[in-house]
This record gives C-alpha cells, sequence and structure tokens, in this order.
C-alpha cells in the first residue's frame, strides 16, 4: 500500500469515525419542556478581542438585574497575558457585583430547564479539538426543538443558532461547565442542594450581609430541614447587630441536626455576647463534642469564657 | 491520636493566623461544609495560597496590587482548584475561531488514531 493511499484509508476511517462519534452528541431536546424558547429581552454585549468573558459575564449580570460597567467587570476576569478569562475568575467575578454564581448539573436537560425558568445560562465551549483546544464563553438564550438548535449571544453575534448535535461536543469537550448568574434570594430553576451550598458558602466569604441572609432565607425555604441554611442566616443575622435573630435561627439549626456543632458554637457564642453567658454554657453542654473534632479548640476557650462570666453574674436559670 | 491533636491544635493556630474579619469567633457556613466532608484542614490551608495565587496571577500581565485584591475574591475551594496551575486552566478568550478545513481534518484524523482521545467522550 502506498503512503497516499494509506493516508487515504486513516482519513476514511477518520470520517466513519467522526459520523459515529458525532452520534454520540445526538442530544434531543427533551419534550418536557416548552417547545421553543428565546429569551429575547437578554442584553448583547458584542465582544472585543478576546474579551468573551466580561461580555459574557456582562450579559448574564444584566440579566439578573445587576448594572455592572463593562470595564469593571473586564478588571476583574481579563487576564491579558492568557488573552482570555479563567472560570474561577468568571464565579468570584459575578460575587463581587452582589450576584451569585451557581454550577448547574452537566446535562443539556439542566441547562435547558435553567432557561426555560428564564435564567441565561454562562457556558464554556470548545470550538476546537481536545488536543488543540480553542476556548469560548457563551450564553444560552434559548432553544428551537423542531430545529433542533441552541440559541446563544456569543462572541459579536447576538443571536447565534447552533444544532444541539454540534453545541453538545463543543460543551463536552470543554467538561460541561455551564452556569446560572441570580440575585441574593433567588434559586436555580431545578436546585441542586450540595450545588446550592456550595455557592452561598462561597458567596457569605465576601458578600454583605443583608445579601446573604436574602440567600440563605431562600434557601431555607427549600430545605427547612437542613442545619447549615439556618445557621448561614443566622450569620447574616449576627453581623447585621440582630443577635435575638440569629440566636433564633442557630436553634432552628439545632433542632434539625443537634449534632451541629458549627452552629451550637455559634450560638453559645453569641449567647455570650448578649450577656446570658450561663444559657451558653448549657447550650454547649447539651452536646458532648468528640475529643478528636477539629472544632475542639474553639469549644474550649469558649467553656472557659462562658464559666468565667457565668460564674462572675450568677445563673439566673438556676436554682 | 497524639497526631490528631496536634494537627487540630495546628488548624486553630492557622485559623487564628488568618486576617479574619472582626467576627472571627463564629464558625463560618465554609468552615461547616468543610467540616462535614472532612476537609477544615484543607480549607485552611488554601487560604494561605492567597499570595501564592496572587504572585501567579501577577505574572500574566496584572500588577500585584490587582492581583492581590482579585484573589481576595476567590473562595478557599477556588484558590486551590487555580494554585500553581494557572497557565494550564482554560482562558477563554478568542470567540473567532479561524481553522483551514484540512488543518481540522488532520486534527480529526490525529484524534482518531489516538493520538488524543476526543472519541472516548461520554
Amino acid at each position: 500500500m502506498t503512503s497516499a493511499s494509506s493516508v487515504g484509508v486513516v482519513a476514511l476511517a477518520a470520517l466513519m469515525l467522526l459520523a459515529g462519534g458525532c452520534a454520540t452528541y445526538d442530544a434531543q431536546i427533551p419534550d418536557s419542556l416548552a417547545p421553543r424558547v428565546d429569551l429575547a429581552e437578554t442584553p448583547f454585549h458584542p465582544q472585543l478581542e478576546n474579551h468573551c468573558g466580561p461580555a459574557a459575564l456582562t450579559t448574564v449580570l444584566e440579566a439578573s438585574g445587576a448594572s455592572p460597567e463593562y470595564d469593571a467587570v473586564a478588571e476583574r476576569v481579563y487576564v491579558p497575558d492568557l488573552e482570555g478569562s479563567l472560570q474561577v475568575e468568571m464565579m468570584a467575578g459575578a460575587r463581587s457585583f452582589d450576584r451569585i454564581p451557581f454550577r448547574v448539573p452537566g446535562e443539556l436537560s439542566a441547562v435547558l430547564a435553567e432557561v426555560e425558568a428564564g435564567h441565561p445560562v454562562l457556558i464554556l465551549q470548545n470550538l476546537r479539538v481536545r488536543s488543540l483546544p480553542a476556548w469560548h464563553y457563551a450564553v444560552v438564550v434559548g432553544y428551537d426543538r423542531a430545529d433542533g438548535e441552541i440559541l446563544m449571544r456569543s462572541g459579536t453575534e447576538r443571536m447565534q443558532e447552533t444544532p444541539v448535535s454540534t453545541w453538545m461536543r463543543q460543551w463536552d469537550w470543554a467538561s460541561r461547565w455551564a452556569v446560572v448568574v441570580l440575585a441574593p434570594g433567588e434559586l436555580p430553576a431545578q436546585p441542586d442542594r450540595t450545588a446550592v451550598f456550595r455557592a452561598l458558602a462561597d458567596f457569605d466569604e465576601t458578600a454583605r450581609a443583608e445579601s446573604r441572609l436574602r440567600a440563605w432565607t431562600a434557601a431555607g425555604e427549600r430545605w427547612p430541614e437542613a442545619a447549615l441554611v439556618h445557621m448561614g442566616a443566622g450569620n447574616a443575622q449576627y453581623e447585621l447587630g440582630r443577635h435575638e435573630a440569629a440566636v433564633a435561627a442557630y436553634r432552628r439549626a439545632l433542632n434539625n441536626s443537634p449534632e451541629h456543632w458549627p452552629a451550637r458554637l455559634n450560638l453559645a457564642q453569641v449567647l455570650l455576647e448578649l450577656g446570658r453567658p450561663c444559657e451558653g454554657r448549657r447550650v454547649l453542654e447539651a452536646g458532648t463534642m468528640p475529643f478528636d473534632h477539629p472544632l475542639v479548640e474553639t469549644h474550649g476557650r469558649l467553656s472557659i469564657e462562658l464559666d468565667d462570666s457565668c460564674t462572675t453574674i450568677g445563673d439566673p436559670g438556676s436554682e | 491520636m497524639i497526631g490528631m491533636i496536634f494537627r487540630n491544635a495546628l488548624i486553630l493556630v492557622l485559623l487564628a493566623a488568618m486576617s479574619l474579619p472582626a467576627h472571627a469567633q463564629l464558625v463560618s457556613t465554609g468552615d461547616a461544609l468543610a467540616l462535614e466532608a472532612g476537609q477544615l484542614e484543607q480549607r485552611v490551608e488554601a487560604f494561605l495560597l492567597r499570595d501564592d495565587v496572587a504572585a501567579e496571577l501577577a505574572q500574566y500581565g496584572i500588577s500585584h496590587e490587582k492581583a492581590m485584591a482579585r484573589v481576595a475574591n476567590l473562595s478557599a475551594a477556588e484558590l486551590e482548584q487555580v494554585a500553581g496551575r494557572i497557565g494550564e486552566m482554560p482562558a477563554a478568550g478568542d470567540g473567532v475561531v479561524v481553522i483551514a478545513g484540512v488543518v481540522f481534518i488532520v486534527l480529526i484524523i490525529l484524534e482518531v488514531v489516538g493520538v488524543t482521545d476526543i472519541f472516548k467522550a461520554r
């Protein structure tokens, strides 16, 4: 066999495999969703060179009701010498505009369910192949089941219509990264508890207390049986100076999960600050912390402080 | 056992060493999540990566001051994810991909004959 013909064979095999490979991405738009959605009011920011990150992030921020300056977004997420934007900074950038980025599960149905609920979805795509990737951020704003197309704000195109199989490949080759950016107090259409808790805990690290309270309150309505949602609300209430509300929230957390030491320690701490150290001491004594618990030192320090204060003022609650 | 006590003491020292806001005495929700996952130690260590990540970011055309401000917005989990790897992470920028058809076919062939693994996609 000549080398020319062997190249031909390889090319033919490649094309056949390509056809087979593409079949893997022959995804269907689920029948459970509306036949067509177009979030036409989603703003559009045609990207400048290499600026798909800031453009896409500005788009989803505005769609969530924020009004960021494009340049301020670029200042937070564009990395000049990488000629692009990193995923973690896209998340952090959203948070710095008082919005919460939630990861969407890596399924087409999950992405389109968000779109159907009115949430444009920020996605990462690989427009080339895995060995030589071309990364790109775009915003999914709709789909059309009859035409089998995904509608996006992308690059310099206000309306890009991509066949769903191509879209799936480009998304899959970028590890199926998808994010909705929402105002505090809103949750994704199909909220995944783990993803929401992760997003809110990350939001807690830098966000304003009012926004954090709104976010945890919404999560508390969705998962009232969880301890973390009440603890998160308690921490925000405390920071807003509403110590009594914080105490009530921590008690709700402990009612759900008596073993939740973060909530128990925070409750005792706030009671100490409220001048009720003996009550705080009883809260700590109501649980038995394992000696190898990572928070054992915090527990010890707080116990001593509560003991000292309680002894000083006397325990009005004891006989 | 002693080692575990020592490790927990170390976590406490590290927690105390971090410059936290005024209400440091409350346990954060991030700490609570990390605790549930048995990863409080990694979380504490991740915060210590902040300076390293800022220095790394500053190598890519961002002033040190701005890099510090930017990494301050990254969560512990995000710091851990990018530390030492910024150059390898996807940094999406160019939406307009100019690639010749022949080059694309060659790439597809390369991937098919096993140089890379595109068809292992689920």
